[in-house]
């Protein structure tokens, strides 16, 4: 292939080579042929050679007449010298007169008839029509320039079809060399337009060919991820039914060697789980099959459920894991919060369980539209560096072994987010990790909730739940309407009750707390005991 | 305005340069005649003078460079003549003619010059009157159908 690449670039430049060389001779040749047609367009010299010769025969006549006692006048003798001197002049100005000189460079016969007419200018102003004797030496004197200004026009008029023949001539080759050249350039033009037709023939195969090996690579890649998915999804059932058979013989009564043991297995088995959820998720981002979310959501939620996700953890790490939000952190944001949680959750696991991390600090905070967090990172072994892990993308992602996984598929997620991860430096020896991830920031502002319960006691449980949202309750069979109301249910006369709330608030949403007895009527349910965390995103919904 | 009092000018001049006393002063220098109404007339070099005179700064193959030449125009001069023709014969004191359509003189400012550079030309030179295209300014002159037109020593201009 390299060498036809070669060869398409020696062709190229071949015919540019050409085509410069044709259009530089054509150039060359075309202003030869306009200086041509310059000269051909001149004044025809010999003409006014002629005339000189021809005026100096007038003047003779006039002199000869007079000679013969005839009619001619000193007038007219005069006006003919005159006439004659103005021919002479022309062989001094101008273009002409130079042309004419060149001619004349040997002989100077003009030159010499010029000194003649000016010796005998006082004669011919006074002279008389009978005086013959002047008559006579001015004929005499001026009778030799005759022959020889014949002689000059014999030359000029010579010379002038020779040059003009040149000039022919000349103009005859431009013009055989302009039929050459075209029909030169239109083989080059020819050939070069076949060639490259034939070369893109050649390319449009080879980018066919390309495209089916890349399509083919592309199904080959989705098989894998597919079988990726399908397997870790796979062994999670059966995993799941060893982490059930592990639980069921630790209810027992088990000696203390064996609870040991069983523990291991316990941690073993979660891990290995938590492995086929990295999996999992790293084969859903390689085939680019995990969709995104941007729905609104509350800081405190994702900040109070890391420490309830990650507590076993760092309770079996022996570490301490601490939360902590910055005060310009907004109260609400939009952004796929599952995904961000989970990203916090796999790095800081990845530190507990792998870098041996004896306390972790994460501080979340929120500056130029993106959520900043901040994981420090105290360890117990010094000289331990994520950099394999954190550094450069190509290096950590072809050699990662299976602890690496979790962070990997962090960093994955924060990209497919827009984020970043990078390290900090720190001179206390601990690690310091940023993550940056764009989000945007929601405007608050506060959701008007009604409870409607049965007892007090399920009011304040409820109040309680939400209390950290920014919720404006209002009291029951008071005037406006509640953007929510969240009705008990299980009670008799309870779709008479939604169907009132209903008529009353027809834009309310209601959310049935308890078991209701017809669900599908409800816009949202929630068993008791209350899930705060399920709550909490429907109400952020609503907000958003 | 301009285009009638021109014509009236012209035609004064015409009658001035009609009566036999003032001709008689002074030698003729440019013979007009005009073939269609058989009107001829002969102007002296002041009469010729008295025309409008126009400067046009020009070169040709006769003369070194670039060269101012001055005196009246050949569109003046066949007003002079009361119009009427296609063209117009000249001749010069040699017995030398062309003929010159009179469109020349509509669409270029053919000037019948006097003088060149301020010095008036003599009949051992270019005078009376040379006829002088603007060549310079208009590339389409220059070409040997013009230089025959350039012809000097006029004496006698006849519209036909």
């Amino acid at each position: 292939m390299a060498w036809k690449r070669r060869v398409s670039k020696i062709v190229f430049g071949g015919v540019i080579t050409v085509a410069i060389g044709i259009a530089a001779t054509g150039f060359v040749i075309f202003d030869r042929n306009l200086n041509a047609m310059q000269q051909a367009s001149q004044e025809n010299i010999a003409w006014s050679a002629s005339q000189l010769e021809r005026e100096l025969a007038r003047f003779r006549d006039s002199l000869g007449v007079s000679q013969a006692g005839r009619s001619s006048s000193s007038a007219n003798i005069n006006q003919r010298f005159d006439v004659l001197w103005s021919r002479i002049a022309i062989f001094q100005r101008g273009e002409v007169g130079e042309r004419l000189q060149k001619y004349d460079r040997e002989t100077n016969v003009v030159g010499r008839l010029f000194e003649e007419i000016k010796r005998l200018e006082v004669d011919v102003v006074s002279i008389s029509s009978f005086d013959f004797t002047t008559l006579a030496k001015i004929h005499s004197a001026i009778y030799p320039y005759s022959a020889e200004l014949s002689d000059l026009s014999r030359r000029i008029f010579v010379g002038e079809e020779e040059n003009a023949a040149k000039v022919r001539a000349q103009m005859r080759q431009g013009a055989n060399f302009a039929l050459y050249a075209s029909i030169l350039t239109g083989i080059l033009v020819l050939g070069g337009m076949i060639y490259f037709v034939l070369e893109g023939q050649l390319f449009r195969k080879m980018a066919h060919e390309n495209m089916v090996l890349a399509e083919r690579f592309k199904q080959a890649s989705l098989a894998k991820s597919r079988f990726l998915t399908m397997m870790s999804h796979e062994l999670r059932t059966p995993m799941n039914g060893v982490l059930g058979l592990l639980a069921v013989a630790r209810n027992g009564e088990p000696d203390p060697a064996q609870k040991t043991l069983l523990d291991q297995a316990d941690r073993s088995a979660n891990r290995m789980l938590a492995m086929l959820t990295d999996i999992l998720d790293f084969a859903a981002l390689e085939n680019a099959g995990l969709a995104l979310e941007s729905k609104p959501f509350f800081t405190s939620e994702l900040l109070v459920s890391l420490p309830e996700l990650l507590g076993p953890v760092a309770h079996q790490a022996e570490a301490r894991l601490t939360v902590t939000q910055a005060e310009n952190l907004p109260v609400m944001l939009k952004g796929d919060a599952t995904r961000l949680r989970r990203a916090y959750a796999l790095m800081i696991t990845y530190f507990l369980e792998t870098a041996g991390a004896r306390e972790i600090d994460l501080r979340v905070g929120y500056n130029d539209g993106h959520l900043n967090a901040r994981i420090l990172v105290d360890y117990l072994d010094g000289g331990w560096s994520p950099d394999l892990i954190f550094g450069d993308r190509g290096e950590s992602n072809e050699s990662f072994v299976s602890e690496v996984l979790g962070p990997s598929v962090a960093r994955a997620l924060v990209e497919r987010m827009g984020g970043e991860i990078r390290l900090g430096n720190r001179d206390d020896g601990k690690i310091l990790l940023e993550i940056d991830v764009p989000v945007a920031a929601m405007e608050m502002r506060r959701l008007k909730v009604l409870l409607d319960m049965q007892s007090s006691p399920m009011e304040m449980i409820c109040k309680s739940t939400i209390s950290d949202l920014p919720v404006d309750f209002l009291e029951a069979g008071g005037a406006g309407c509640a953007e929510v109301v969240m009705m008990e249910t299980g009670m008799s006369g309870e779709t008479e009750k939604l169907a009132s709330i209903r008529k009353k608030c027809p834009s309310a949403l209601v959310f049935g707390i308890g078991r209701p007895e017809m669900p599908e009527l409800y816009d949202f349910v929630a068993e008791v005991p209350l899930e705060a965390a399920l709550i909490k995103t429907r109400l952020s919904e609503v907000l958003g | 305005m301009t285009r009638l009092i021109k014509p009236m000018l012209i035609f004064g001049l015409a009658l001035i340069a009609g009566l036999p006393r003032v001709a008689a002063a002074q030698e003729t220098v440019l013979t007009l005649v005009n073939s269609n109404t058989g009107i001829e007339m002969a102007l002296t070099e002041a009469e010729l003078m008295a025309l409008p005179q126009t400067d046009i700064n020009t070169e040709n193959e006769f003369v070194d460079g670039m060269t101012r030449f001055s005196g009246p125009l050949g569109r003046d001069l066949v007003a002079l003549m009361g119009g009427g023709g296609t063209s117009v014969v000249l001749t010069a004191v040699n017995d030398y003619a062309v003929e010159v359509p009179v469109e020349d003189f509509n669409a270029y400012d053919v000037v019948f010059a006097v003088s060149a550079n301020d010095v008036r030309f003599s009949r051992r030179d270019k005078g009376p009157i040379w006829v002088v295209y603007p060549m310079s300014d208009n590339k389409e002159l220059q070409d040997p159908v013009y230089n025959a037109r350039l012809i000097w020593q006029l004496v006698r201009m006849e519209l036909k």
